[in-house]
């Protein structure tokens, strides 16, 4: 028997409308919950499609329902282009979940710290105790990172911030005092010192917005990338430059050795060799040595990964291994999905958005990425996907970070923070389960389904699996970077403005107890009774 | 919250006495005295006294030049409070004590008229005739017009109960001290610019006299001066006089000595808070001292008259009103702190001293009270205030501090002020004038004034006193340099005196008469001459621990004696007077040994009388409450005098409950202004929580409601326990509903429940229509959250599902609770379904006890050392969470999610300790990674 779907549109305004299904059939599957004749009101947001809410949205699973829900969708479509609908729900595996018991999860703390007026796109840590953020607001506040107090705020500059780095003091010089470097949109450089808030030098002749800075501690010289590549001292006399590159300009910045630094501009990776001064000549000098021409797409993401390669990632998700010496290309991982999803649709409906590598990070045998909404761990001996989860947040993966225990930290548009562990595979998956449409559109992170085995797809190609084992749900908006610290936990900063400072509660606790005692013997009212 | 005032009415009914006796005894800073004629079946609320008004009330009388004595207002001003009470004769008779006759015009040995700056009296005075009994406070005014300039006012607080008056006589003092110096720094500056004013007139009138002069020179060039020139010339003259007098005066109201600005100026900013007024916000740093320049300053729009040359008669002209006599403004903020006052002392005796002993070992729980206290913020204020107000006595002296931690401040009169009469009291002012030597001769004077004459002619005068002979008066006395106040203070100790030694002599061996107590105390005070200023000065200082010193011997608070001390008292008393068993020792007798019907004190008692047979028969049992209480007195400083008996203070039965339900009572029967204040500011607490609200009672009407409330929500929901547990274990309950004053309601109800960060702010919030942000959860603990049936109402739904681990939600409409498990004991006796508590009240102190255990708990497991710090090095954490786990489990008998409320208010405790130092901290969000549930009716 047909299940029949009855719809109730109504839209108030232009941010919000609400739907009612009204599923008349009784055909129910045992355990699906609406009843006929029930009604189901769904509150669907348009922003964006991670943010359809449902209250109850696991009451359907499977069965006939889901016909009918395919029915209502092309009704949908029919009556408005929801971007909601344009989102596939069958081709999309899902999106894992987990429950509000969360045991290993350490993060039962936190504070939120505010003080920037506009998105928050940058941390950098100073030292132990102490990181600086900065954002669209172009100001750069550090913080403590234990007790979430604000120490310095350092406003100068006009626009946004596009780049910050720390500059750690010589160890001969004597100012020993930290600088921090920072540039932004208002074609400025800065260059602040972060123990007095006291801005040291400022840069403004540059043609164009510097998008990344980076420092070659050994030349103790830093590097500026724009739409050309400088060369600066630490008392920012400027020593070289290239030629104007491009108009979009550097967008990533690593040092090689041999005194090489390589650039990602556009599609290609070039590579300059910086000359020092020697006996001969007491010019500094940049030179162009090799231009890379391998990948398809602008180039986002570039790091080294250990002394022998480095890797970049681009906008199709193509994933390179360079080697660091000569520079050529050891590995190339172009097509993960194709090679990964036996699903043939599923490539048709990838848009590019959902495959560009964001972010890299690594450890001595992996590189783990960050592309589209997925996370991918890569083995450099094995030159293959040893783990993956295709759907690890709701929309893109923005920055990821390795605990040294095995973990995985990675942060998404969506505004979650996700802990994942990587894990050997004991044994083979069942076969995958349908599920449920409701979850697919990402909703649902109900306790159902925290019970429910992780789905894998393509288990003999991947040995090992991301098993998540926690979330940290706190911002309201995308959550562009976080930081970790090992003695204080993690820092994230979103685009709703606000830092919040995770921390391990019970730790906590006992500091605090130790501090209360300390203060207790302080004040004299530890022995005072008697 | 320790003692609840309804039980401690009826803690002495028949069928207790019965009862063996088994119990320890409470310690005696907990007790409250109980009422001594509870055993003969007496309503401890029935009329003794036969006051003509209902309730005690606070009157403003002044002694007119014109026609005597008069009463000006009254607070609250209801006919119904004071009844037939007759207002005429009260004020006659507060008023004819007055404490000083001023320096009237010019004093002997100067030129010009001089202001007296004196201190007020505070005079404590009883009229059995009347049934009434009085705190008095009398000041004075200055009035350019006014003869002398001086007019005499006083502030009385009436009431039918004398022992009320004699044990809160320090608050009382302070309170009034506010007020009266609230009125003074008006009227000051008043009179500054009345001088002013008169000084532009006087200034003109000598501009035209002297034209006028100039052309009567003119016009008669014949070498000698006509009549009218002469006379003319005299008027210049005099108004010459006139002007380097006022001149003089001015200087004299601006040099008013600093260090009483500092202190008025506190009494200021006290009346600013209470009023709250906006436009008072621009003065408040200083009130005093803006006041003083602005009135200052010349204003130009008054144009001078012409003073003619003889002023009107005395009797003629109108006399100007307290309120013109201050300035509006303060006027009005004094009767602010009048009605603050009549709503403080509100209520029964029992009543204050519960509610001064709950507020008293409040304040030594410093490290936990703030978690549930709302009075924490009064009772700091109250500390604050007795810090920074120069002229208490308790400050500089270990007694002080024995004041301070006092529970029950009981009037201690000690032996010197007995056998006093007149001379220790001289001998006690030679020695504090010492250092103002031109003023021994006078205090000489003054020890060899006859006593008799004055009595005589106070006999007249002070009729009711000497005829009802159970007159007390306690005289606070300035000691003004002014020699007639002593006299007058004097004159009236002894003129009870006289007729009673006698028959006190008759009753037991000691040289006071039962009936008339004076307690003198000498105020410091000064009649400063500003050309005296700089001289004069540390002799003030000098004369403030004098004062402190003289006290001693007049009034003492002292904290209450242990029990073996009682004993011995109670065997002196019994030794003094063996023949008399009278009610006071009859409850000692209750209470040890059990032996005694209660049949037998009565018997004793009407015995008694026939042998004292002293005339008001009305009166007798507290005629006897006195002279035991003497005698105790004089065997051993006890503080046996508070068991001399409460007497009635209401009869009607809606009085009944005034002493718990003061503001309902007083909203149903009397529609006075003091109440409808207080009903205003409890509706504002409700929408503001965290502002701080001056007056007890009005949040205790708040706290009334919500208690029943919250006894409402626990019978009607099943989930009550799971949602108190989320409160109390930090995790922010929402309230989710349609109806705002449904929402609002059960957030109040159930904020008693929700612990505090620290003393300013209570987590709570009444009501959102926004979607709830982070931030929410960590500022806010309970939250009333508006459902919009709407569309619109999406955001607010989504960001409640994605914070749903931060938060338990309680769905009004629905009637379901989302939220952890709870299946610990500990809310359940919080909050029994079952319950037989029926009041508001009463349950919200229950609640308020369960938690002051929970607090103490808390306590024990922060700051037990052993808990959090490793043994020794090698220790390793998780050792430390077992000790921790099984402490929680076996010493404080904690099961289950139990141990998660005491986690969480010990981490309240460790920051708010720490913050003490520090200032701001920021309260940080904890929370768990547990399950929900969803709860359904």
């Amino acid at each position: 028997m047909a299940t029949q779907v009855f719809l109730n549109y109504s839209s108030n305004d232009r941010q919000s409308s609400s739907f009612w299904l009204q599923i008349s059939a009784a055909s129910r599957t045992p355990g699906a919950g609406v009843r006929a004749g029930e009604k189901q009101q769904l509150d669907v947001l348009p922003m964006r499609p991670s943010e359809v809410f449902l209250d109850s949205a696991d009451l359907w699973h499977s069965g006939p329902e889901r016909e009918g829900i395919r029915v209502l969708c092309s009704l949908l479509n029919s009556m408005r282009r929801h971007p909601l609908l344009e989102l596939e729900p069958n081709n999309k595996s899902p999106l894992q979940t987990i429950g509000e018991e969360q045991t290993q999860n350490p993060y039962t703390e936190l504070l939120v710290l505010r003080a920037h007026r506009d998105i928050v796109r940058f941390l950098v840590q100073l030292d132990d105790c102490r990181f600086a953020s900065a954002g669209d607001d172009g100001i750069v506040v550090v913080w403590n990172a234990q007790t979430g107090e604000k120490l310095l705020e350092l406003s100068g500059h006009t626009q946004k911030i596009t780049a910050i780095i720390t500059f750690p003091p010589l160890e001969a010089c004597e100012e020993k005092n930290q600088l921090i470097l920072t540039a932004s949109a208002d074609k400025t450089v800065i260059v602040w010192d972060c123990d007095t808030g006291r801005q040291v030098r400022k840069v403004s002749c540059f043609h164009s917005t510097v998008k990344c800075l980076t420092i070659l501690q050994r030349l103790d010289v830093w590097l500026s990338g724009g739409s050309d590549l400088c060369v600066w001292n630490r008392r920012l006399d400027l020593l070289c430059k290239t030629s104007h590159l491009s108009d979009t300009g550097v967008s990533a910045l690593i040092e090689i050795p041999k005194n090489c630094v390589v650039a990602a501009v556009g599609k290609e990776l070039i590579i300059f060799k910086l000359v020092a001064p020697t006996e001969g000549s007491l010019e500094w000098n940049i030179l162009e040595v090799k231009r890379l021409l391998d990948h398809q797409d602008n180039i986002l993401s570039l790091v080294n990964v250990n002394d022998l390669s480095f890797v970049s990632g681009s906008h199709v998700g193509e994933l390179i291994v360079w080697d660091v010496s000569d520079w050529t290309v050891q590995a190339c991982e172009r097509n993960f999905w194709t090679q990964l999803d036996t699903q043939q649709e599923i490539k048709l409906c990838q848009k590019p958005n959902d495959i560009s590598i964001h972010h890299f990070t690594w450890d001595e045998e992996n590189v783990f990425a960050a592309v589209g909404r997925g996370l991918y761990v890569y083995n450099l001996q094995m030159k293959r996907v040893i783990a993956c989860q295709k759907t690890a947040h709701d929309s893109s993966v923005l920055h990821i970070a390795r605990l040294p225990n095995r973990q995985l930290i990675s942060c998404s548009e969506d505004g979650s923070v996700r802990i994942w562990e990587l894990r050997e595979k004991q044994q083979l998956a069942a076969e995958p389960l349908p599920t449920g449409f409701f979850n697919m559109w990402g909703f649902g992170r109900v306790n159902k389904q925290a019970s429910q085995p992780v789905k894998k797809q393509q288990e003999n190609t991947t040995p090992c699996s991301l098993e998540l084992i926690g979330d940290l749900i706190g911002h309201s908006s995308s959550v562009e970077m976080f930081l970790h610290f090992e003695d204080h936990g993690l820092v994230t900063c979103s685009a709703d403005h606000l830092i919040i400072l995770w921390k391990n509660g019970e730790r906590e606790s006992g500091l605090r107890s130790l501090k209360l005692f300390q203060k207790l013997e302080e004040n004299g009212d530890l022995y005072l009774t008697v | 919250m320790i003692s609840a005032p309804d039980v401690v009415a009826f803690t002495k009914e028949d069928e207790y006495e019965e009862e063996p006796y088994n119990e320890p005894a409470l310690p005696e800073e907990y007790s409250v005295p109980l009422f001594p004629f509870a055993s003969q079946g007496t309503n401890p609320w029935s009329k003794l006294s036969g006051a003509k008004f209902s309730r005690d009330f606070i009157l403003i009388s002044e002694f007119s030049e014109q026609v005597g004595p008069q009463p000006l207002l009254t607070i609250p001003n209801d006919t119904k409070v004071f009844g037939t009470f007759d207002l005429n004769y009260f004020s006659l008779r507060i008023m004819s004590v007055d404490y000083q006759a001023s320096f009237v015009g010019h004093p002997p040995g100067s030129a010009y008229p001089k202001l007296n700056f004196v201190e007020d009296s505070k005079v404590v005075l009883g009229d059995s005739k009347e049934g009434a009994f009085a705190y008095v406070h009398h000041l004075t005014l200055y009035d350019l017009e006014a003869r002398g300039f001086v007019r005499p006012f006083c502030m009385a607080y009436i009431s039918a109960d004398q022992h009320k008056i004699m044990q809160q006589f320090q608050e009382l003092s302070t309170e009034f001290s506010k007020a009266s110096e609230c009125l003074k720094t008006g009227n000051r500056k008043a009179f500054a610019g009345e001088l002013e004013k008169k000084l532009k007139d006087l200034d003109y009138t000598r501009t035209v006299l002297h034209t006028e002069t100039e052309i009567q020179k003119k016009a008669n060039d014949k070498g000698f001066y006509s009549s009218q020139a002469i006379e003319k010339a005299n008027e210049l003259a005099s108004v010459e006089k006139s002007i380097i007098e006022h001149q003089d005066l001015l200087k004299q109201i601006r040099s008013y000595p600093h260090r009483k600005l500092k202190g008025s100026d506190l009494c200021s900013g006290e009346m600013e808070r209470i009023q709250d007024q906006p436009d008072q916000a621009a003065t408040t740093s200083n009130p005093d001292e803006s006041a003083d320049t602005d009135l200052f300053i010349c204003r130009p729009s008054y144009t001078p008259k012409l003073i003619k040359a003889k002023s009107t008669k005395c009797f003629d002209k109108k006399l100007k009103t307290l309120e013109e006599l201050c300035d509006t403004e303060y006027f009005t903020q004094t009767l602010a702190q009048l009605s603050h006052i009549e709503h403080m002392f509100r209520g029964d005796l029992c009543y204050l001293l519960t509610s001064q002993i709950d507020r008293a070992l409040l304040k030594q729980q410093h490290v936990t009270n703030f978690l549930f206290e709302d009075l924490v913020e009064v009772s700091d204020r109250v500390v604050d205030k007795q810090k920074s107000a120069p002229p208490q006595p308790c400050q500089d002296r270990p007694l002080s501090r024995s004041l301070e931690e006092c529970p029950i401040p009981q009037v201690l009169i000690s032996i010197g002020s007995y056998k006093s009469s007149v001379e220790s009291v001289l001998i006690k002012m030679e020695q504090e004038l010492g250092d103002q030597e031109y003023k021994e001769v006078e205090v000489t004077e003054l020890s060899s004034f006859d006593a008799q004459e004055n009595l005589d002619y106070l006999d007249l005068d002070m009729k009711g006193s000497i005829s009802s002979g159970e007159s007390i008066e306690v005289l606070g006395t300035e000691k003004s340099t002014s020699v007639l106040s002593k006299s007058d203070s004097q004159a009236s100790l002894t003129v009870p005196l006289s007729p009673q030694v006698v028959r006190s002599k008759a009753v037991s061996y000691r040289t006071i008469s039962e009936d008339s107590i004076e307690v003198l105390s000498t105020c410091p005070s000064e009649a400063l001459i500003p050309d005296d200023f700089k001289a004069s000065y540390p002799s003030a200082i000098n004369e403030e621990e004098s004062y402190a010193g003289d006290s001693e011997g007049a009034i003492h608070f002292q904290a209450s004696i242990s029990p073996p001390v009682l004993d011995e008292a109670e065997e002196g008393s019994l030794e003094n007077t063996p023949s008399q068993t009278d009610s006071s020792c009859c409850i000692g007798k209750e209470s040890d040994s059990l032996g005694l019907p209660p049949s037998t004190p009565v018997h004793t008692l009407s015995d008694e009388d026939g042998v004292v047979s002293s005339p008001p028969q009305r009166y007798r049992q507290k005629d006897q409450g006195f002279p035991v209480d003497l005698a105790v007195e004089n065997a051993h400083p006890s503080q046996d005098n508070t068991s001399e008996g409460f007497p009635a203070y209401e009869l009607d039965p809606s009085h009944l409950l005034a002493s718990r339900d003061v503001s309902k009572s007083s909203l149903d029967n009397y529609s006075d202004t003091t109440s409808y204040v207080s009903s205003v500011a409890s509706t504002s607490s409700d929408r503001t929580p965290s502002s701080a609200h001056p007056a007890g009672p009005s949040s205790e009407r708040h706290q009334k409601r919500a208690g029943q409330n919250a006894l409402k929500f626990i019978r009607q929901y099943p989930f009550a326990h799971p949602a108190i547990y989320s409160l109390l274990s930090g995790r922010t309950l929402v309230v989710l509903g349609e109806d705002e004053a449904i929402v609002r309601k059960l957030v109040t109800a159930l904020s008693i429940f929700v612990p505090n960060y620290s003393r300013s702010v209570k987590p709570v919030k009444h009501w959102v229509s926004s979607p709830l942000h982070i931030m929410d959860f960590q500022k806010w603990k309970l939250i009333g959250l508006q459902r919009v049936a709407s569309p619109a109402s999406a955001g607010t739904l989504h960001s409640l599902s994605r914070y749903s681990r931060y938060t338990s939600i309680l769905d009004l409409d629905n009637k379901t609770l989302r939220c952890p498990l709870y299946r610990g004991t500990l809310v359940p006796r919080l909050a029994d379904h079952r319950t037989q508590i029926k009041r508001g009240s009463t349950y919200y102190l229950h609640v308020q006890s369960m938690l002051t255990q929970l607090c103490s708990k808390a306590f024990l497991y922060t700051f037990c050392h052993h808990l959090h710090l490793p043994a020794h090095d090698k220790e390793t954490e998780e050792l430390v969470a077992s000790r921790q786990a099984s402490f929680l489990r076996l010493n404080l008998g904690l099961v289950n999610e139990d141990v998660k409320v005491v986690q969480y208010l010990a981490e309240l405790l460790k920051l708010h300790y720490m913050q003490e130092s520090h200032g701001t901290s920021h309260p940080t969000l904890r929370f768990d990674y547990v399950p929900s549930f969803l709860y359904k009716i």
